[in-house]
């Protein structure tokens, strides 16, 4: 009873402290404190899974996952709920079998640095990728693209820099062009597994 | 039994819910007040903080209108209270209002000057009053604050309302000076350990009172031989704590101007005269042109230190399709945000082009061309803006602040969400921003938006609409959110 008393009291203050006041879909771009973006029409579900495929003798294995009605705190007195895609990578040189960079499956919210801009359009799903401090945060954006009667594959395509801070707060590297690009710049297919 | 059991613990819970949550909330109340004394002083916008109906009612002491416009008593005193921050200092006795105040007429580009309101908590008692700041020293500090050495005067003021009895007037510390507490900050800065004026950002922990000296004409003995205007006024008493003074303030000085460290312009002015001289206006037009617009890679162009002492505006070099490589000692930057045609499945291209200022734009405003402007003490922090040109809108950002800092957390949250909603605005609700006319209200907004939600940028940025569509002179709006609703922009030609 004690148990569940606590649960309720915890329950009733953190709902009293950032409550949800009006659920809109998901791609909304203005909207109040409160407000939850919500993937209504489960637009996410097809990119939801592990994907593999292999460029430039390269394989790539990326675990997209859904967090639901994730809190966003502004820190400037604003808060609102989205769900939000998120993903972790994994990248193999099969020349050498090195493995060149991982977190495949880590399930920790700040550690998946492949992320879903908003929702799909048009079978195109807008993704950005976010390095690590090592590569100077440098930050790239691709598109998943469904294809028509194959659920279990994705096309991969449209890779381009984002305009981010990272090159300038970089000293190890005169140009953005000799970061690691650790993301592919081409097509190719990704397989479900 | 068990019934009544049942009925029992459902009233226990309630009212255990209804206590804790009480408890909660006297504990929340309870934080509430220790923060706000634990935050003495912080910095808010005249406009913003005019909607506090504590200041209001005091301005409106001072100037007997019901409107934060120019008033009868700015009139009489010949000055404009500016619309930038007022710092506000609150003790366990006094709340001040420190404001910076432009005189009509200028006598020097060194000075600058502060209007102090300030209430008495116990007696709800207002003294004001003005202080002349002439710096011998001034540099940039952290906590977006700055170093000050200098002389300073002090006026009261002739309107009715204020310093009506002698027990709010100011305590005289000798003949032609008085004493003011300053509110100072020890906190270190770049691995300086030189003490500075506080300002918002100042730790309570390394927030100190400053007893300062200040010549004071009005206080002045007519019979003794020290002069108002001497500079040397004789040595006052020192007195014990700034509750033996009354005044109360942190000095607020304006953004410097374009092209002068001496010479203090506002945002608007910045850009008005940077963007209208003939070399600018050139190198402007050779890129509001549709093939830089259609063009795989952005173009553009900044001003920088050429190697006989004087500047020039250097072209830039592309890096990828939506990048530029910013100079290492940029002062400010123009370029173009070109189309970014993107096909989708159903065979509708789309331009996928952000026409407003990007965060990677804002970054290198903040941490490459605002710190250089800043430390290199040639070109003054608000020399430095930057201007986008698309076939869609010209708009352009300029600092308020000399200094800006926002954790990677947070810039990197702002960026996100900027690709998130302009990807939104341009392409899944493409059939209602259907007009560049549309799109470009949407994206000032959602641009003036995330400014706002941003830690480190909130406040610290303002954004202007170009006209170019005379050829002699770019035409500057400001653009900024309604303080009461902002989900409207309000439009401020300059």
């Amino acid at each position: 009873m004690k148990k569940i008393l606590i649960l309720c009291i915890l329950l009733t203050v953190s709902s009293r402290a950032q409550q949800i006041t009006t659920i809109v879909p998901i791609g909304e771009p203005f909207f109040e404190s409160g407000t939850y973006l919500k993937d209504i029409d489960n637009t996410f579900l097809p990119f939801i899974g592990t994907w593999e495929g292999i460029i430039n003798n390269k394989k790539y294995t990326i675990n997209l996952i859904k967090f639901p009605q994730h809190l966003h705190n502004t820190g400037t007195g604003k808060y609102y709920f989205r769900d939000v895609i998120k993903g972790g990578l994994k990248v193999q040189d099969l020349t050498t079998n090195i493995i060149l960079y991982d977190n495949l499956f880590s399930t920790i919210y700040d550690d998946l640095q492949i992320i879903g801009l908003s929702s799909p359009y048009d079978r195109n799903f807008r993704f950005i990728f976010r390095d690590t401090d090592e590569n100077c945060n440098n930050s790239m954006q691709f598109t998943l693209q469904t294809i028509v009667g194959n659920p279990n594959q994705l096309k991969y395509l449209d890779f381009k820099f984002t305009d981010g801070r990272s090159t300038f707060n970089c000293p190890q590297y005169q140009t953005r062009e000799q970061l690691p690009r650790t993301i592919p710049d081409g097509i190719f297919i990704l397989t479900k597994i | 039994m068990k019934q009544k059991s049942k009925h029992t613990l459902k009233k226990l819970l309630i009212f255990g819910i209804a206590f804790l949550l009480a408890s909660c909330s006297e504990e929340l109340f309870d934080e509430a007040i220790e923060s706000s004394n634990k935050r003495a002083i912080k910095e808010v916008r005249f406009n913003e903080l005019y909607q506090d109906s504590k200041f209001k009612n005091l301005i409106e002491k001072v100037s007997h209108t019901s409107n934060a416009a120019r008033t009868s008593f700015e009139n009489q005193n010949g000055f404009t209270i500016s619309d930038g921050f007022v710092k506000v200092i609150e003790t366990d006795s006094v709340i001040s209002y420190t404001m910076l105040i432009e005189r009509d007429v200028v006598t020097d580009t060194i000075s600058f000057e502060n209007l102090v309101i300030q209430e008495n908590k116990f007696n709800t008692s207002e003294k004001a009053y003005s202080i002349k700041y002439t710096p011998t020293i001034i540099a940039p500090s952290g906590d977006d604050s700055f170093y000050y050495e200098g002389t300073e005067e002090i006026k009261n003021l002739a309107f009715t309302g204020f310093n009506r009895a002698d027990s709010n007037a100011i305590e005289t510390a000798s003949n032609c000076s008085v004493y003011i507490v300053q509110v100072w900050c020890s906190k270190p800065y770049n691995g300086q350990t030189k003490h500075h004026i506080a300002g918002a950002n100042c730790d309570i922990s390394t927030q100190y009172y400053k007893l300062v000296s200040i010549i004071s004409p009005d206080d002045c003995d007519l019979t003794n031989s020290g002069s108002p205007n001497s500079g040397t006024p004789d040595a006052p008493q020192e007195p014990t704590g700034p509750g033996d003074t009354g005044g109360i303030t942190s000095p607020v000085k304006p953004n410097q101007g374009f092209g002068g460290s001496n010479v203090f312009n506002t945002p608007c002015q910045t850009l008005t005269t940077a963007t209208n001289t003939a070399e600018y206006k050139a190198k402007f037009n050779g890129l509001n042109q549709p093939d830089k617009f259609t063009a795989p890679q952005e173009s553009g162009f900044a001003l920088v230190p050429n190697t006989t002492g004087g500047y020039y505006n250097q072209d830039l070099i592309p890096i990828g399709t939506t990048s530029l490589k910013p100079p290492s000692n940029g002062i400010n930057f123009t370029h173009v945000h070109n189309n970014q045609p993107t096909l989708y499945p159903n065979g509708i291209t789309i331009d996928t082009g952000v026409k407003i200022l990007s965060p990677g734009d804002i970054d290198v405003l903040s941490n490459n061309m605002l710190n250089n402007n800043t430390t290199n003490g040639t070109f003054a922090p608000s020399d430095t803006f930057a201007v986008m040109i698309s076939n869609e809108g010209i708009f352009a950002i300029v600092p308020t602040v000399d200094y800006i800092f926002v954790l990677k957390e947070d810039y990197d949250n702002f960026d996100f969400e900027y690709y998130l909603r302009s990807l939104e605005i341009l392409v899944n609700k493409r059939d209602i921003y259907n007009t560049a006319e549309k799109r470009k209200k949407a994206l000032e907004k959602m641009l003036l938006q995330l400014i706002d939600e941003t830690p480190g940028l909130k406040g610290k940025l303002e954004l202007f609409e170009g006209n170019a569509s005379d050829p002699t002179k770019i035409k500057w709006t400001k653009k900024s959110l309604n303080s009461s609703n902002p989900n409207n922009v309000d439009q401020t030609p300059c």
